[in-house]
């Protein structure tokens, strides 16, 4: 048992309140030790000093009383703050052990999210960085392929843009948006489903220039975040790119994120979505 | 209602009974005062700093848990407000006096002048060396010798481990302690 160990429990032991296991092994040191004894006696003598000048009692004011409640009579009634929960126990710096637990608590999380581990349903930030890129591939591989044969309630011979976003609404799960390029030359060919990465996205497929355009849509985020957000961090509003000899620009239009593929330049591409967006149109 | 715990009558009173308060304030005027007064260092500062207290423990019963015991929390309040106000008085005067000298003025008058005037002086020895403390060593030394507070209350309310408020309390008995060395008073039962 070392010194130091001892003699920061001197008081405690002369106290009585040591527990018997350890005030035995502490009294076993004080035998042999003389500094340990030595400062002993220097604390409990210097602890009757102290007490004989501070602790004499005094006598309170006969006034005090009607002061504080002429005060207290002034203020509002004492207003509720936070309380503890019943089931957290009553014990000395538990508020300090809760801002503890939930430091540790916010560093585990971090850990796990910085390392992918929970979250993945919700495709954070740093994984849809390389999600973006499969995601493309799987969307140019649905461009690439024909329309479904089977005819689709919204591949209608009249293929009106609202028609089709209302039919397409229930299949995805999210609003789906009515696209109408008519103006630009695009015809509005007929819509699927189709599902990329687990996230359900409509396709709008239109006849435009004698080439095949796409325009998928997906809920906000949950798929082209990661381009959108480069976007908004160099100013831009939208994304473009071009890749395998297909065209893409993405952009996000209210709650919808937007894709817009076809073998065109990025920037034949833009003029449409710009239009396409409408008002709605934003980054 | 005299009846009552404490932490009774600190959540009615924290409901807005007033007269729960005045029950507590009954009940704990005596050694509020005492503390402050020990804290303050003058009659007249410590009646101010006891109705400050108390005011501010009615205004923070609404923080009080009445699972948790009355009395430590009501003493770290009270603690606390002491520091506060001696702090902003500090600012004012250069001294914290400890209202020792103007107690030992007032009953060395009838004791016999030579005994009287070495307890003055050894008491003045005494005073000095425990205002000269910080206010976390100051505190937790009254608290332990003037309420009596065994560690384990004292850790309670100083809101610290037991260890830590065991550590202040021997810190300052120890610079005490060498203050009064080199003061020339010595230190004996």
């Amino acid at each position: 048992m070392r010194c130091h160990w001892v003699q920061e429990r001197l008081l405690i032991y002369l106290a009585g309140e040591m527990d018997a296991r350890e005030a035995a092994k502490l009294c076993r040191h004080l035998e042999k030790c003389a500094h340990c004894t030595t400062m002993a006696e220097a604390l409990a003598e210097t602890q009757e000093t102290v007490e004989s000048v501070l602790r004499p009692p005094v006598a309170t004011p006969p006034m005090l009383h009607a002061r504080v409640m002429d005060a207290v009579e002034a203020l509002p009634p004492p207003a509720r703050c936070f309380s503890w929960p019943a089931f957290w126990p009553a014990f000395a710096g538990r508020q300090r052990l809760a801002l503890a637990c939930a430091a540790l608590c916010f560093l585990v999380v971090g850990f796990l999210l910085g390392h992918g581990w929970i979250g993945r349903g919700q495709t954070p930030v740093a994984q849809q960085r390389v999600l973006a890129t499969p995601a493309l591939a799987r969307l140019a591989s649905d461009h690439r392929q024909p329309l479904p044969a089977d005819p689709h309630p919204a591949r209608s011979a009249a293929a009106d843009p609202s028609d089709v976003a209302r039919a397409m609404t229930p299949r995805v799960a999210f609003p789906v948006r009515p696209v109408d390029l008519s103006r630009e030359g695009a015809r509005l060919l007929g819509a699927h489903k189709t599902v990329v990465q687990n996230v359900p996205v409509a396709v709008l497929s239109y006849e435009w220039q004698g080439r095949r355009l796409s325009l998928f849509q997906t809920d906000h985020r949950r798929l082209t975040v990661a381009g959108l957000h480069e976007m908004m961090q160099q100013g831009e509003c939208y994304l473009l790119g071009k890749r395998n000899g297909l065209g893409y620009i993405i952009w996000c239009s209210g709650d919808t994120d937007m894709v817009l593929m076809a073998e065109a330049s990025p920037e034949q591409l833009l003029r449409l979505a710009s239009r396409a967006g409408g008002a709605n149109f934003r980054g | 209602m005299s009846h009552l715990p404490d932490e009774v009558l600190a959540r009615r009173a924290a409901a807005g009974h007033r007269e729960c308060f005045e029950e507590l304030l009954a009940r704990h005027r005596n050694r509020v005062y005492r503390l402050c007064y020990r804290l303050a260092g003058n009659a007249e500062d410590a009646e101010d700093w006891a109705q400050e207290c108390f005011v501010r423990v009615y205004r923070q019963l609404g923080r009080y848990n009445p699972q948790m015991p009355f009395t430590p929390w009501l003493l770290r309040v009270v603690s606390n407000t002491c520091i506060n106000l001696g702090k902003a008085r500090t600012h004012r005067q250069d001294r914290f006096p400890l209202g020792i000298m103007e107690e030992r003025a007032s009953t060395v008058r009838t004791a016999d002048p030579l005994n009287a005037a070495l307890c003055g002086e050894e008491a003045q020895a005494i005073s000095t060396a425990v205002e000269a403390l910080s206010p976390a060593l100051r505190q937790a030394v009254v608290l332990r010798v003037v309420e009596e507070l065994s560690f384990r209350e004292l850790s309670e309310v100083l809101g610290v481990p037991l260890q830590t408020a065991a550590t202040r309390v021997r810190r300052a008995l120890l610079q005490v302690r060498e203050r009064l060395a080199s003061a020339g008073v010595e230190v004996t039962r």
